[in-house]
């Protein structure tokens, strides 16, 4: 008898099948409980330390990242193989008499799992874990006593550091403990359900006992395969205060396409009511489909609505990882968020994580907080690559390539295009050099200036910005000085002092716009004028709002992040 | 005979007192895993965001509430509470929470620029907080409103108020 003749035996008339992806779960389920074991030797649960102990478990000690792989698939595994031993057992309908007991089992233990996934997520304390968490919690809060239960879930009103001691008690505790007492329970009800069974003729023990093996060294087998192939996630900290786009977890992708579909009032009830109909319905299937022996056409009607709600989760997961899939938004943030990922494992690479946490190490990190700031307090008038408004809603000057010859020279020849100051406080208080004046009078005299010049004069700019002009590019100086000084400061100097324009020795360099950020009317800069409440619109001085070391982050960020861009015209 | 009944009593007695301590344990532990609930922040909490001319008038803008937090084991300083738009008529300031009263992700401004829109559910908001008709929208409020005052010296400050989420109505969390 060859291997495949054995296994097709297998798989006869009398084998349940039902019964093999049970003894798969069961499998699934020893990977999970040991993997877990070795999780929570190097696992510390509090806001500062759970990211960067999980850091550590994936990155640096070795072997760690495939302990979490293995722990990820197994439970995702327990959850799938969970699900099809319940349509199995429908189809079978091996729910009868003595089988009921170990089929409530079934229910409980598959239920403990995603409860498992739930407390689990979180732990990790990234954007993904965190926002699924909110998402949950504030799900539950809606229900009826459910804000007790957000509280409970949360030791408090918002998440801190009792959240995540008490999702590890519960996942690394309660939930063993829970679903150890499930399985006792559920291994003696079968017995006690196969002392009947083996009073029948037990033509087909041995083969059932090839197709349970079977099925659990493919479940493990396949476990193990997909853990070296995937990686567990950890995305940057969570970060309360950041823009996240949260999705859920695919096995919550039904119930989020369910609550999407309909009206917002009935949202709560679809989240409390689809896992109240499920359960229902699990504990009512044994009196449903209570006969044995019918033919399966007579048993359909009886076990329908127990396929359609299985049917239905898996149609609907579908659905929405579709849409997921072809949201472009989504997409965007995505990568956005992928970028911080990659950024926050860097930093934790080189830099260390600091005891304070991967978040405050992420606060002092001048790539990511720089941009933060300058999302958060820039981008209402300016913009500088992919942040801030679009053309025709920027009310201060594009950024992109600020410091550059290309943008100096825009402003020479158009500073009042609306990528620039057209659209800013300070329209109009700078001419163009090459454009006439609309002053019939002044147009007369007016003539405009040679391109050498203004190419001449943007270059030297461009050399302040970064750190001072070489002696080839005195001549734009000797230019400035020229034409200039009847408006702008030029080494302190000027024609007007009480003008407003801003001083051009070190024009854009690191100096000068830190200057700029902490109080543009300090002559270092731009001078008093320009804080003057008759320019509505004006830029602010940041020196009072944001500390020394974020003063530093933000100028950074403009300044190398400018004279990158490209100039817009 | 006796020397059994002797050790059922004894199994009886120790079982009883194992029981009644473990009772003992598990209440004492119960209180332990209520108490946070009672700690966090109490009363309202008024947050310096800036000065009035920091808020052109016009589009709304996104603030950080920054505060110490007394959350969990320790005291952070300076720490993100929350976020609010703010948006300034004349000395009239008004703040909305970013946080979406759908289930709490971070509002934003639509990419149109001309109203709030919440990426998590696809919801629209007006720049008042309201729903507008005819457009998606998964909340059952408006964006939740925070009082501002403004003191003399137009110092602006925010109250820090959280909210249930996912309601019709607006019941204050802490």
């Amino acid at each position: 008898m060859s291997a495949a003749s054995l296994l097709t035996e297998t798989l006869g008339a009398r084998t349940s099948l039902s019964r093999s992806l049970a003894s798969a779960f069961f499998t699934a389920l020893g990977v999970l409980a040991v993997s877990g074991v070795g999780l929570a030797f190097s696992y510390a649960p509090s806001t500062s330390s759970a990211w960067a102990s999980v850091y550590f478990t994936e990155y640096v000690l070795a072997g760690g990242y495939f302990v979490r792989s293995l722990h990820m698939v197994a439970a995702e595994a327990t959850v799938v193989i969970g699900a099809l031993a319940i349509a199995a057992a429908t189809l079978e309908g091996r729910y009868r008499g003595a089988r009921r007991g170990a089929f409530f089992a079934q229910a409980t233990a598959l239920a403990l799992a995603l409860v498992g996934c739930v407390s689990g997520n979180p732990l990790r304390w990234d954007n993904r874990g965190y926002f699924g968490l909110m998402t949950e919690t504030n799900i539950a809060g809606e229900l009826p006593g459910g804000a007790l239960v957000r509280a409970l879930m949360l030791g408090g009103s918002t998440p801190n550091d009792f959240t995540l001691t008490r999702l590890y008690a519960v996942h690394a505790l309660l939930l063993p403990v829970a679903l150890g007492a499930t399985l006792l329970l559920w291994s003696r009800a079968s017995r006690r359900a196969g002392a009947d069974e083996r009073a029948e003729p037990p033509s087909t023990a041995t083969p059932q006992l090839l197709s349970d093996l079977a099925f659990s060294v493919v479940a493990a087998g396949t476990i193990f395969v997909l853990a070296r192939a995937l990686r567990a996630p950890l995305e940057a900290p969570a970060d309360p205060a950041g823009s996240y786009h949260a999705r859920p977890e695919w096995y919550f992708q039904s119930l989020y396409v369910l609550r999407n579909a309909v009206p917002p009032a009935i949202q709560g009830p679809i989240a409390a009511g689809v896992p109240l109909v499920a359960a229902v319905l699990l504990a009512v299937m044994p009196r449903l489909d209570a006969e044995p022996g019918r033919p399966f056409a007579a048993r359909l009607p009886r076990i329908a609505p127990m396929l359609a709600l299985l049917l239905g989760a898996a149609a609907m997961t579908a659905v929405g990882l579709r849409q997921d899939a072809r949201d472009v938004g989504l997409a965007t943030a995505r990568a956005a968020q992928a970028k911080r990922d990659k950024r926050a494992t860097q930093v934790a690479w080189t830099d260390g994580i600091p005891p304070d946490g991967a978040l405050a190490m992420m606060r002092r990190d001048p790539v990511s907080r720089g941009e933060d700031l300058f999302r958060e307090h820039c981008t209402a008038c300016h913009r500088l690559g992919e942040l801030g408004p679009a053309d025709g809603k920027l009310t201060a000057p594009s950024l992109d390539g600020f410091g550059t010859a290309d943008w100096a020279l825009a402003v020479l020849k158009d500073p009042d295009s609306p990528t620039l100051f057209g659209n800013s406080a300070y329209k109009d208080k700078m001419p163009s050099m090459v454009l006439p004046p609309k002053d019939p009078a002044a147009r007369k005299e007016w003539k405009p200036v040679p391109d050498a010049d203004l190419t001449a004069m943007a270059q030297f700019l461009a050399a302040e910005a970064q750190g001072g002009a070489t002696k080839a590019q005195q001549r734009g100086a000797q230019l400035i000085k020229q034409r200039c000084t009847s408006c702008h400061l030029f080494r302190g100097e000027t024609d007007d002092p009480d003008g407003l324009g801003p001083e051009l020795a070190g024009w854009g360099s690191l100096t000068w716009v830190r200057a700029q950020l902490a109080n543009p009317g300090t002559s270092a800069t731009y001078r008093a004028g320009s804080m003057s409440s008759a320019l509505p619109g004006h830029m602010p001085r940041y020196d009072e709002k944001l500390s020394p070391e974020d003063l530093d982050l933000l100028a950074r960020f403009v300044w190398s992040r400018g004279t990158r861009g490209a100039v817009t015209k | 005979m006796s020397n059994e009944r002797v050790s059922r009593r004894r199994a009886l007695a120790v079982l009883g007192v194992g029981c009644a301590a473990a009772t003992g344990a598990a209440a004492a532990s119960l209180r332990v895993v209520v108490a946070p609930l009672e700690h966090g922040p109490k009363g309202p909490r008024w947050i310096q965001v800036g000065h009035v001319t920091d808020f052109p008038e016009g589009a709304p803008r996104r603030v950080r509430l920054v505060a110490d937090s007394r959350e969990g084991f320790v005291t952070r300083k300076a720490e993100v509470l929350g976020q609010v738009y703010l948006q300034r008529k004349g000395d009239q300031v008004t703040a909305l929470s970013a946080t979406c009263p759908h289930l709490g992700c971070t509002v934003e401004i639509a990419s149109d620029g001309g109203q709030f829109f919440c990426p998590c559910h696809s919801s629209f908001f007006a720049f008042d907080g309201s729903i507008p008709p005819g457009k998606p929208n998964k909340a059952r409020r408006g964006m939740d409103p925070l009082a501002v005052r403004v003191l003399p010296d137009k110092t602006v400050e925010v109250e820090l108020v959280r909210y249930q989420l996912g309601k019709a109505t607006r019941e204050a969390i802490g």
